[in-house]
This record gives C-alpha cells, structure tokens and sequence, in this order.
C-alpha cells in the first residue's frame, strides 16, 4: 500500500528481452463511429522501461492511450497489462490494476483544492464502490499511508506543498501539470501515462518536469509519454514509436530514429521540433 | 405591519419545506446534469411512507428515520434506472425519471388511495410572539433546513466521498482516471436527493395533506427554488426557495391564494430566460 513508485521484481529488470512486456498491446482498433482512430496499432512497454509515443495531430496518440485506460473501447485487438487482458475493463478497474494517467490539458478538478486533487488520486486504492464499507474501513485503516503517499509527492514537488490549500483551476500551467502528475502518482501506479507533457508549458518549466520524470523512471516507474515535442520524447524515451494515420510508422530507440531520412525529414525537421530544440539540454 | 411579519414568518417555513426538494434536484443535477422529475415523487413518498409508520404505532422520530431511509433506497434505485446504463443521453435519463414519477403516483394512489392523508406533527398548538403565530411543525421544518444544509455542504466540500462526487461534477472523465466511477456516483447523489425529498415530505405532511399527485406542484416549487442558484449551488437553492416561500405567502395573503403555484412558474420563466445559469453561479 506504501511507496509509490514501487520497484519492479529484479528477476523482471534482469531477464532481458525473453521478459513479459508490462503492458502489451495487439493490433488495436478503435473507431468514432465512421472515423477510424486507430487501424491495428500493437505497441508494448517492459516493466522499468521508458518510452515514448510521437506523431502528428491527430494521429490517435490520444485514443491509444485512453484506450488503455479503459475510457473508450477496442473495436478489435487485445489490452494485456502484467499478463492479464484488461481491453473490456471499466476504467476504475483499470486504474486498480495500477495504470494511472496525466490526461491531455491536465484536467485538474479545478474547484477542489490542491490537496484534495492528490488525495483523490488515491481513490481507486480505497473504494470499489462508495455503497461499499470496504473502501470507507480503508480509508480509516490508510490514513497513515495516504499521508506518506502525499508527503512523497509533496516533496518530489515542494511547489504543490506550498500551493496545497489553493484551488487547482487558479495554478499556472506547469503547476497544473504538476499537480496532475502528482495526483497519478498518488494511485500507486505501476505504469504511468502521460498524453502531452510539454504542451502549453514553458521551455524552463517543462524542462524541470521531465527531470522529474526522469528520476521516477530511474526509481522504477515505467512510462509511457505521449509528446509532440520530439526533441524532448527523443531525449527522454529509450524506445519510441512514430504514429501516424491511425498506425505504427515505425519503432525503434531514438538513435535508430535519427539514422531514418524518412522519420528525420518529416519530424526532426519539423516546426514543433525547431522550437524545442532546447530540450536537448534535458539529456 | 403585523400582517407582514406573519405572511414573512409563514413563508420562510413554506420556503424551507421548498429548500430541502431544491438540495435534491441540486444533488442530481451537479453530477448527471439530469433534471430529476421524480424529485416531487420522493417528497409525496415521504409523506405516505411516514404516515403507514406511523400507523404501525412506530414513534415519530424512528418512523420519519425509516422513512427517509426506505425512500433513499427507493431513489438509489430510481438512479440506477435512469442514469446506470453507460453513455444513455441525458434527455432518456430525464424521460426516465418522468416515466417512474408517474409510476409512484399510480403505487402511492393504489396503497394509499386518493382520500388526502396526513398526521399530527410535533404539537398543533401554535406559538405566538409578538402577534404572529408560528406552528411548531413549521419551526422543526426551519430547523432541518438549518441542520441539512450545512450538512449537505459539509459532505460535498469536506468527506472524501463527497469529495469524490464533487469531482465528477467538475470533470467526469479526470474522475474515471483515478478510479471513480460517475455512474456509481450519480446513484449515490440519486439516494442523498431521496433523502433530502423524502425529509420535506415527512415534515411537511402535516402542514399539507398529500393527494396523489401532490407530487407535481412540489416538484415545480422545488425546481424553482433550485434554478435560482443554476441547479448547481446548494446556496443558491436554498435563499431561492426561501424567497419563493415568501413570495408565495405573500401572494396568498394580499391577493389570492390560488396564484402561489404561479408565482413559482414566474420566478421559474424569469430566472430560466434572465439568467439561465442562475443567479448564483460562480465564475
Ligand atoms: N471524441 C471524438 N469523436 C470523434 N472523433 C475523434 C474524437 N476524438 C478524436 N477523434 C479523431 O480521432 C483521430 C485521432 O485523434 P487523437 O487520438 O486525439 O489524436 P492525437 O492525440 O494524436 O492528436 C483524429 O482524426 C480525431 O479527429
Ligand atoms: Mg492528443
């Protein structure tokens, strides 16, 4: 119950490549109605690994993983997450299994408090169902826990301590975006996702955050980061994948990547990446 | 001026009777968006469920107890039927709790016939002061006003469940992806609006007997009151259903009584065409 970043068995961080993926997914489709998101998407994440999603607006970066969190459903393909399909679970139950998300735009509950936002990134370890008494027992039997848990986020990002009686929806960007990672952590998440970190933040602030993320990656939390600053996904990830219309377009650590002209011409060289360029300083 | 001082005395007590309906509608619609018609329905139930209870020969404070419980449970599962299957549009969901509305007016006039029922409440001798004359029943109204709604506040703004149905309110989706389930909540606010109805229907009974269809014009004055604050602020509702109290007592008083049901239909129209979010809302 303790512990948020919890580390990954050492049999898993040493077995190599014949391991398990973490998170697995198959040939994954997903449709709004006509419009087709995602045509046959596989994808898959090892325990402790850190990788990243790039690829245009549009691209179904966003469907991709809020299909993993069980908000929209697969018209076809398989979710496995630590060998257990999880593509029809609701996204409660998801979160319990310990998949947690910073959503796109942070989302913050903006008329909570910041404290009350990370406590409630807490739910799913404590209530099934609030007709339930199970969950209420918990939540008197945890209070300890769910102290420690806050003061571990309170001290990765001191700014939130201070800012902890404020109301979310007055914080700048970048300390929703805090707030937001703070509250997935909270969930004692084993595989973190995070759709967009960069987005709308400035250079120094952004640059702080994925230090953070780093350093929980290297404390054992795998991640899965969706970014459209490529730069900052290349520096950060071992392992990306390029989606593109619905697809994987390719896959490969960020070396790999740059030696592709294809991939080089059509991201690297791109606007979005020009202005980041000095996420390289990240590394 | 006397005269004033009792229609004013008057009004607030039929004004709280309105608030405790109005918390209801409050309840349900801050998380689903559904304007829940059946919150009359609960209220006249209230009512008849007290008076068999009290038939039985059970007391006054563990009859209105079972009660209020019976009818919670009554509206958990009215909830579930209007609002539990995934992605139903909000119109089927408020077509739902009209249907059912109708459905308990048919049971209620089958169990307790079309004669009007009421019961004694706490004493019948008025109290006087001043030359304006108070029923103790309408004082015990004013009172669980005054104990409810602070109460009501206190669990959305300080418990964690409470907190909880608030984030669903906020951003139903952020909610799911830390493990709250919004359905399973709007159940719960379904149960807490019963709660609330069925308390003005026990207290008020014997101030008003109940017919059959009593229902409607409690949930009109409810929703009037509750529109002031934009559905959406408790506060809101519970000032607008003591200025509509005092309104309609003062219409009774100095003009006709058969106008108090419209007074709630003009405050209605003008607050829904002036200010369709309500008075109250803040930002
Ligand atoms: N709620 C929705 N309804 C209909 N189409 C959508 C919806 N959300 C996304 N789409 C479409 O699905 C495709 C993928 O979108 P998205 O996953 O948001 O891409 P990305 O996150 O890579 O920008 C786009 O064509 C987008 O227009
Ligand atoms: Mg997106």
């Amino acid at each position: 119950m303790t512990g948020l970043t919890p580390q990954p068995p050492l049999h898993q961080v040493e077995s190599g490549s014949m391991e398990e993926p973490l998170l697995d997914v198959r040939d994954l489709a997903v449709r709004y109605g006509s419009i087709e998101a995602l045509r046959g998407v596989s994808l898959s994440v090892k325990a402790g690994e850190f990788v990243a999603i790039v690829g245009p607006n549009g691209a179904g970066k966003s469907t991709l993983v809020n299909t993993i969190a069980g908000l929209l459903r697969p018209a076809r393909g398989t979710i496995a997450f630590a060998g257990q399909q999880i593509g029809s679970l609701s996204s409660a139950r998801v979160v319990q299994r310990g998949i947690a998300q910073v959503p796109e735009g942070r989302q913050v509950f903006s008329d909570l408090s910041v404290a009350d936002n990370l406590q409630l990134g807490a739910y799913g370890r404590y209530f099934q169902s609030p007709f339930l008494i199970d969950g209420y027992a918990r939540l008197l039997g945890g209070r300890r826990a769910m102290r420690t848990d806050l003061d571990r986020v309170y001290a990765l990002f001191p700014k939130l301590h201070d800012l902890r009686d404020r109301l979310a929806g007055t914080l700048s960007g970048g300390e929703q975006q805090m707030l937001a990672l703070g509250r997935a952590l909270m969930s004692e998440a084993r595989l973190l996702m995070i759709d967009e970190l960069s987005l709308g933040l400035a250079p120094i602030i952004m640059r702080d955050i994925a230090e953070h993320l780093r350093v929980l990656n290297a404390e054992g939390l795998t991640v899965l980061l969706v970014e459209q600053n490529v730069n900052l996904a290349f520096a950060l990830a071992r392992r990306v994948y390029v989606l593109e219309n619905g697809r994987v377009r390719a896959e490969g650590t960020p070396e790999e990547l740059r030696r592709q002209p294809e991939i080089e011409r059509v991201y690297l060289g791109s606007p979005i990446a020009a202005t980041a360029m000095e996420a390289h300083s990240v590394e | 001026m006397s005269e004033f001082g009792q229609y004013l005395v008057t009004g607030i007590a039929t004004g709280a009777s309105f608030a405790l309906v109005a918390l209801g509608f409050v309840a349900i619609y801050r998380v689903t968006h559904v304007v829940n018609f059946a919150q009359g329905a609960f209220a006249m139930l209230g009512g008849y469920v007290m008076s068999s209870m009290l038939d039985r020969a059970l007391p006054g404070p563990l009859a209105a107890l079972c009660a209020v419980l019976i009818v919670a449970v009554v509206g958990t599962l009215i909830g579930m039927i209007a609002v539990g299957k995934p992605r139903l549009p909000i119109i089927a969901s408020l077509m739902i709790t009209l249907g059912l509305s109708v459905l308990i007016e048919g049971i209620c006039l089958l169990i307790w016939g079309d004669i009007p029922t009421t019961y004694n409440g706490i004493g019948t001798k008025a109290l006087s002061f001043a030359n304006i004359f108070v029923l103790p029943q309408q004082v015990v109204v004013v009172a669980a006003v005054a104990i409810v709604f602070p109460l009501f506040q206190l669990f959305f703004a300080r418990t964690y469940i409470g907190k909880a149905v608030t984030a669903c309110a906020l951003n139903a989706r952020a909610a799911q992806l830390v493990g709250i389930n919004p359905r399973v909540m709007a159940f719960l606010a379904f149960g807490v609006a019963a709660a609330c109805g069925a308390l003005s229907g026990v207290l008020t009974t014997p101030l008003s007997p109940l017919t059959s269809n009593a229902d409607i014009n409690i949930a009109i004055n409810g929703f009037a009151g509750a529109i002031v604050g934009g559905l959406i602020s408790p506060a809101g509702a519970v000032i607008g259903s003591l200025v509509l109290g005092i309104a309609q007592t003062m219409m009774a008083g100095y003009f006709d009584p058969s106008y108090q049901l419209v007074v709630a239909l003009l405050v209605m129209i003008a607050v829904l065409i002036a200010r369709p979010n309500g008075l109250w809302r803040r930002a």
